[in-house]
């Protein structure tokens, strides 16, 4: 089982987590995607794999979503100095 | 900071994500909800992961519900676990076809939640008292099958006892008897069998009085036609018993001294007459035996040994049995290093 992160966990322990969730098929995708979409809301770059992410969680489709997941962690990547980013374990 | 405690997993199979919602919203509280949206996932993912239960919609696409459930029930892996089939209000014939398909329930759509968190509940506590009482079911079995075993080679060593005091060497023939077998391309389970019976080829030494069974000299022919009795005083004691194992103990307790030219005892089987383990057996038996300290004989040496069923093949002994004991000689006198008399165990 997906190990549960805080509501307020850093945008990278809830990428860690939506994969997890993801991975695993489970349906608490949809609240921890909720939860990255607010963590994320004031990156204007991360917004548009945001929305991918969330429409294949929300439909269920974990395939396509962790294909999603993948291009919003590149994006996420990009915005973070690389030694930091390493170091959350991401 | 306590553990997270796991809850049981519902995997909903269902190609309408308004419905994986509705049971998502219903059921996530008191489960952990997973999701497939196509059957081919499912199966993969239950594959990997066996859910607690599974509530399977039968309308989809590519591959529907039945087929599904089909598959499921016909892999080990996943045939026990409960699936529920979820059809729409009045297909009456879906929910039969679902029933005879081996789910254990159906709900119709739209949901009721009361209904829906009410059968899902009940059926994963009986999926669960079932997974204990299999499991409770297979601990008793081992044990038993243990404590047979046990009982038999006791119940071997015990004849044993009575003419050598280490009882070694059930333990070194029946290791040599199996070793025999599987070279001969006997299975690891049908090895395992003669290991087991073959412990229990003298246990009709108990029936032979002291004065002749521990007569350090020559036996008189009287006497020779009462220790002659002790095959089938050994089939007496370990009864007729319909196993595997005991009927081929029986077997080798009444055969092990038939000889494959017909001069043995006690009914002068010839060849193939002789029961295939109970020739293999005869010949790790005389084996250890040559080999040994007895009360009437010195322990003969292994080139002794060789030369006596090389002489006896044909005669007393099978002649492919001898030939395999002596494409395998190193490893039976492994055996009879590991187990030697004074290195006597419980």
């Amino acid at each position: 089982m997906p190990v549960p992160v805080e509501g307020d966990a850093p945008p990278s322990a809830l990428l860690l987590r939506a994969r997890a969730l993801i991975e695993s098929h489970d349906t608490a995708a949809v609240e921890c995607m909720r939860a990255l979409a607010a963590s994320l809301s004031d990156q204007a770059s991360m917004q548009e794999p945001l929305k991918r992410l969330e429409v294949s969680i929300e439909s269920y489709n974990f395939e396509l979503a962790r294909l999603e997941l993948d291009a919003l962690d590149r994006a996420f990547a990009a915005t973070q100095p690389a030694s930091r980013y390493k170091a959350d374990g991401a | 900071m306590d553990a997270p405690v796991s809850k049981p997993v519902v995997l909903v199979v269902d190609d309408a994500p308004e419905s994986i919602d509705v049971l998502r919203g219903v059921l996530g509280a008191e489960y952990q909800v997973k999701a497939a949206i196509h059957g081919q996932v499912a199966l993969e993912l239950v594959q990997a992961a066996p859910p607690d239960l599974i509530l399977l919609d039968v309308m989809m696409p590519e591959m529907d519900g039945f087929e599904v459930c089909e598959r499921l029930k016909a892999n080990p892996v996943s045939a026990q676990i409960p699936v529920i089939f979820v059809t729409t209000l009045g297909d009456a014939g879906s929910e039969g076809r679902g029933l005879e398909l081996g789910a254990v329930d159906y709900l119709t759509k739209p949901y009721v939640p009361a209904l829906v968190r009410s059968r899902v509940k009940s059926h994963i506590a009986l999926h669960h008292r079932h997974l204990s009482l299999e499991h409770e079911v297979r601990a008793r079995t081992r044990e038993l099958t243990e404590t047979r075993l046990e009982v038999i080679r006791r119940l071997g060593r015990a004849g044993e006892y009575r003419d050598n005091e280490t009882g070694m060497h059930v333990l070194r023939m029946s290791h040599t008897a199996r070793l025999l077998a599987l070279r001969q391309g006997m299975s690891e389970g049908e090895g395992d069998l003669v290991l087991q019976a073959a412990p229990m080829h003298d246990v009709g030494k108990l029936g032979i009085p002291d004065r002749i069974l521990l007569k350090p000299g020559k036996l008189t022919p009287e006497e020779w036609q009462i220790m002659k009795q002790h095959p089938e005083i050994g089939a007496e004691i370990v009864g007729n018993h319909p196993s595997e194992l005991m009927q081929t103990a029986r077997m080798v307790a009444l055969r092990h001294h038939e000889r494959w030219d017909g001069s043995g005892y006690p009914h002068g089987l010839r060849g193939e007459a002789i029961p295939r383990i109970a020739r293999l057996v005869t010949v790790a038996d005389v084996f250890d035996a040559l080999l040994s300290t007895r009360p009437y004989k010195k322990a003969w040496t292994v080139a002794e040994t060789i030369e006596e069923f090389k002489a006896q093949s044909g005669r007393h002994f099978e002649p492919a049995s001898v030939a395999t004991l002596l494409e395998i000689l190193p490893e039976c006198l492994a055996v009879q290093a590991k187990y030697r008399d004074e290195a006597a165990v419980d």
